[in-house]
């Protein structure tokens, strides 16, 4: 496997003329502080001098944040004029890196070892549980499948906070402590406003779909995490074990209802490279909300597509359903070259995370104080520095049995 | 570096700001494009316009070398540093400030052009000189490099939009040279003399730049081609008849072809190119460059509807420039410029080589100026094939100065053109000008640290 990957990094690197046009695009290159080993052009230059290095036998120094810090919002392949795309440099680069050992980042092999073990991040606590309470699951052929992004997200608030009362050093050795022993991530506690937030988005979505006449079942409790972090942390032999246990729980539907573009994307693209009998139909569940049922306010909203909208499809049916309910405004960079929450790089680099989202928050705000978003990682990351909607909140708003 | 020096570096500059280990020091070895590398062996980034002065006064007391550099796309080796010593990131500083009243924007030198012009949009103005680098040229980069780009056909290069600017000298003295106004005569033009010099005079600190009002609609306007000739004709007719486009640009096939090969288009592989012009006058004008299309026999043309197509259209005159890095590990950067009357017989000559030499080479340029960037690809570590692309630059380089040219228009001369430069002073007669270059160079820096062996400033030529 190291070989192809190998092969692969070479190609795509070996493209880069160095030109630097994708670091005006790069959001962690002004919020690190103009960091040149953090940004999209360090990274093909670094990805380059990486696949020669690992050809002559050794890497000789650590460049694994080079990589961990890329928030792979693929912006940098759309503005270079060879066709690179650093964001898979830094997919290729963080696996090879994983498989050699030598810089992995003690973080990382935490939340792996949470995984593996407990198919989760980290050990939820029973308020995570309780928004589908009152909830009629239905057996049939289609799941709703949350992927527990929306979940994880105020226990990932918490982690932060603690980092920053704990300082550096105390909060690593307790990190490498979860490394050891990864059930003692049960004694952190979510954050109770985000909890309370996101079970209320996680019921709107499910009242978005009921509205919309769409039925589905429900895992409950036994619900497994995707294993999004497995794949971005570059943990793919682990990634490939982990799958296929869950695709042993989910293969048992026809259809897969995910509500937020990261577990849409892993499943739809990532799981049927790895899993050869893969055949599911995994559908966004903004695909199925039914568009009549929505009226028109007079509104204003700003609209933040999440990175993870790849496909066209994506950015269009969302963009659709919000044009649908107010007046819309995009900031500048919107679309396949939209700007990045910052939230993928919440837990290991909170410090560009931060600038990151305040940055695009400034940009939202400039054109609407009423900024929507429809991804769980926008929504909290985004949310730190103000009010920010979900598009199933706005869509229980704006139904027009309600109104 | 000494660590009792380090230290004077780090109180001027501010903590964090200094680097010096390999992996931080690691991006800064190379330009663009150029293959030249050097580790520098500190690197200084500069938040504060303070700072410039304090850490040239120390680099200065020790002779150290220092390189400025801004987006590091200067594709000709200006910004590797050869002899080691430091490099100065001027890129965190880059505030901006727009004075409509008096008609400047003060920009300091690590702004991007692109920023610059993002800021002046608020107001309905723009800055015209425009590389098609604009997303990570610098104001310092782009003045020193005297950088041109697709509007300069109609409002010339970044000189002539210089009003005044704030330098360092190498020895940390601060001064300014012209004045924020449109009009001066007093003294020597030194802020021409600083455009263009590559790095190797002063540190420019902060710029004044004058600007222009948003032209209100430009309709775009892309003819293909089945010869060259035909497309070359095109260019020169739409400059004779005084059409004054906003931009008159030309992609080769090989650049059409690395377009729809990145961006998986469909847009005509055209033997004779595409010929891309924007203009700003209204109707009348536009049916006349349509008809100067069409009598040179464009096979199809295009005026974009929608804003994708419009974009697109331009891509693939910025792709092309690219084009040898979607074969080639490596390739070398043309920049010849010929009076426009020879536009056509560089183009055909340029063919000609291509095929005497069987060497893969992709023109495309600022036509309307005369100038044509014919990247010529190749793997430096194939030795023949490296040895053929080199030889094949130098051919093209003849080709330009015999036709009355010059082997760079808006690149500069960097590291990597020097012995061609000096060829074609040679062959025009023009020596005396070295001559002066290095008694200017060592007028503003007698202990020559600023940029050294650069621009044939270092080097024995005679
Ligand atoms: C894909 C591509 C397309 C390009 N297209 C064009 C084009 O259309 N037109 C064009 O003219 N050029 C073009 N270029 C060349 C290049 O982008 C320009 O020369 C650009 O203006 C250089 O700006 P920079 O900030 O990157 O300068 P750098 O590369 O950082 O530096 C260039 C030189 O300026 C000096 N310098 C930088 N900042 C300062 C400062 N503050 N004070 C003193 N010296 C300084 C450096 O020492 C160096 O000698 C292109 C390059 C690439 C890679
Ligand atoms: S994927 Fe995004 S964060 Fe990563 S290098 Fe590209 S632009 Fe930067
Ligand atoms: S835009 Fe592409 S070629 Fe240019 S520096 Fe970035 S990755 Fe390299």
């Amino acid at each position: 496997m190291i070989d192809d990957l190998l092969n692969e990094l070479e190609r795509e690197s070996s493209k880069c003329i160095s030109c630097g046009f994708c670091d005006s695009v790069c959001p962690t290159y002004k919020t690190s502080g103009y960091d040149m080993t953090k940004t999209s052009r360090g990274r093909a230059q670094i990805g380059y001098s990486l696949f020669k290095e690992l050809k002559s036998g050794n890497i000789g120094i650590n460049v694994s944040d080079t990589f961990y810090s890329c928030l792979e919002c693929h912006v940098c392949l759309q503005v270079c004029p060879t066709g690179v795309d650093s964001g898979r440099i830094s997919d290729l680069s963080k696996t090879i890196i994983s498989s050699v050992k030598k810089y992995e980042k003690p973080e990382a092999k935490a939340i792996v070892r949470n995984i593996m073990k407990y198919s989760k991040p980290l050990i939820f606590r029973d308020e995570s549980y309780s928004w589908y309470d009152n909830v009629k699951a239905e057996k049939c052929d289609t799941l709703l499948y949350t992927g527990l992004m929306y979940q994880l997200m105020p226990y990932t608030e918490n982690l932060e906070r603690l980092r920053k009362k704990m300082g550096k050093r105390l909060f690593y050795a307790i990190i490498s402590l979860a490394e050891a022993m990864p059930g003692i991530t049960k004694l952190l506690k979510p954050d109770p406003s985000g909890v309370k937030r996101a079970n209320k988005t996680l019921k709107n979505i499910v009242y978005a779909l009921k509205s919309s006449d769409v039925s589905f079942d429900l895992l409950e409790e036994e619900e497994p995490y995707p294993g999004s972090l497995l794949y971005e942390y570059g943990y793919i032999v682990e990634f490939r074990e982990y799958i296929k246990r869950i695709y042993k729980i989910l293969g048992k539907y026809q259809n897969i209802i995910t509500i937020d573009p990261h577990t849409y994307n892993l499943l739809k693209y990532e799981y049927p490279k790895y899993i050869p009998d893969f055949n599911l139909n995994v559908i966004y569940y903004l695909d199925m909300v039914d568009k009549n049922m929505l009226y028109k306010s007079n509104e204003y909203f700003a609209f933040h597509d999440p990175c993870h909208f790849q496909g066209e499809h994506l950015y269009n049916n969302a963009r659709e359903i919000i044009e649908n309910m107010g007046n819309v405004s995009y900031p500048e960079r919107n679309g396949s070259r939209t700007y990045c929450c910052g939230g993928p790089d919440e837990l290991l680099f909170p410090d560009i995370s931060k600038n990151i989202s305040a940055e695009r928050y400034n940009q939202l705000k400039n054109i609407s104080g009423n900024i929507v978003t429809s991804c769980p990682i926008c929504l909290y990351s985004l949310s730190r520095n103000g009010n920010i909607k979900d598009i199933a909140d706005v869509i229980q708003m704006h139904l027009k049995n309600r109104k | 570096m000494d660590k009792r020096i380090l230290s004077e570096f780090i109180d001027a500059a501010g903590d964090g700001n200094v680097l010096y280990d390999e992996k931080n020091l690691f991006p800064y070895k190379r330009g663009s494009i150029d293959g030249m590398e050097e580790m520098p062996e500190t690197v200084i980034k500069i938040f504060h316009e303070k700072s410039i002065s304090k850490v040239m006064k120390i680099a200065h007391k020790y002779r150290i070398p220092v390189i400025a550099r801004g987006g590091g796309s200067s594709p000709t080796g200006a910004v590797v540093p050869a002899r080691k010593g430091i490099v100065l990131d001027m890129r965190p500083l880059n505030e901006i400030k727009v004075n409509i009243d008096d008609g400047y924007v003060e920009a300091n030198a690590g702004a991007t052009l692109e920023e610059v012009n993002r800021e002046l949009k608020k107001y309905g103005f723009f800055f015209p000189p425009d590389p098609s680098s604009v997303s990570i040229s610098t104001v310092g980069g782009a003045i020193n490099e005297n950088s041109g780009g697709m509007r300069c056909a109609r409002y010339g290069v970044v000189k002539d939009w210089v009003l005044k600017i704030d330098v360092v000298l190498p020895s940390g003295d601060e001064t300014s040279f012209g004045e924020s106004i449109y009009k001066n005569r007093g003294g020597f033009n030194f802020v021409d003399l600083i455009c263009g010099s590559e790095g190797t005079l002063c540190i420019v600190k902060k710029a004044y730049l004058k600007i222009m009002p948003f032209p209100e609609k430009i309709t775009r306007i892309a003819g293909f081609f089945n010869t060259i000739e035909e497309s070359a004709n095109a260019i020169f007719s739409i400059r004779k008849n005084g059409l004054n486009p906003l931009i008159l640009e030309y992609a080769d096939y090989y650049g059409i072809k690395a377009a729809n090969e990145i961006k998986k288009w469909n847009y005509p592989e055209a033997h004779g190119g595409m010929v891309l012009v924007d203009t700003d006058y209204g109707e009348n004008y536009l049916n006349k460059i349509l008809k100067v299309l069409e009598e040179n026999n464009a096979f199809k043309i295009y005026i974009p509807q929608n804003e994708e197509e419009y974009n697109n259209i331009f891509e693939i005159r910025r792709i092309a420039f690219a084009a040898p890095g979607i074969l080639y590990s490596g390739f070398i950067d043309g920049d010849i410029v010929v009076p426009l009357s020879k536009l056509r017989d560089a183009i055909e000559g340029i063919n000609q080589i291509r095929m005497k030499n069987n060497v893969y080479i992709a023109t495309c340029g600022h036509a309307g100026d005369g100038n044509l960037h014919p990247q010529v690809g190749g793997n430096p570590n194939n030795a023949s094939e490296w040895e053929n692309a080199k030889k094949s630059v130098r051919e093209i380089n003849d080709l330009a100065v015999r036709l009355g040219g010059s082997i760079s228009g808006e690149h500069g001369i960097g590291k990597i053109k020097e012995e061609e430069f000096v060829g074609q002073l040679k062959y025009k007669n023009q020596i005396k000008t070295l001559e002066f270059m290095k008694s200017v160079k060592k007028l503003f820096d007698p202990e020559n640290i600023l940029n050294p062996d650069n621009f044939a400033l270092g080097g024995n030529y005679d």
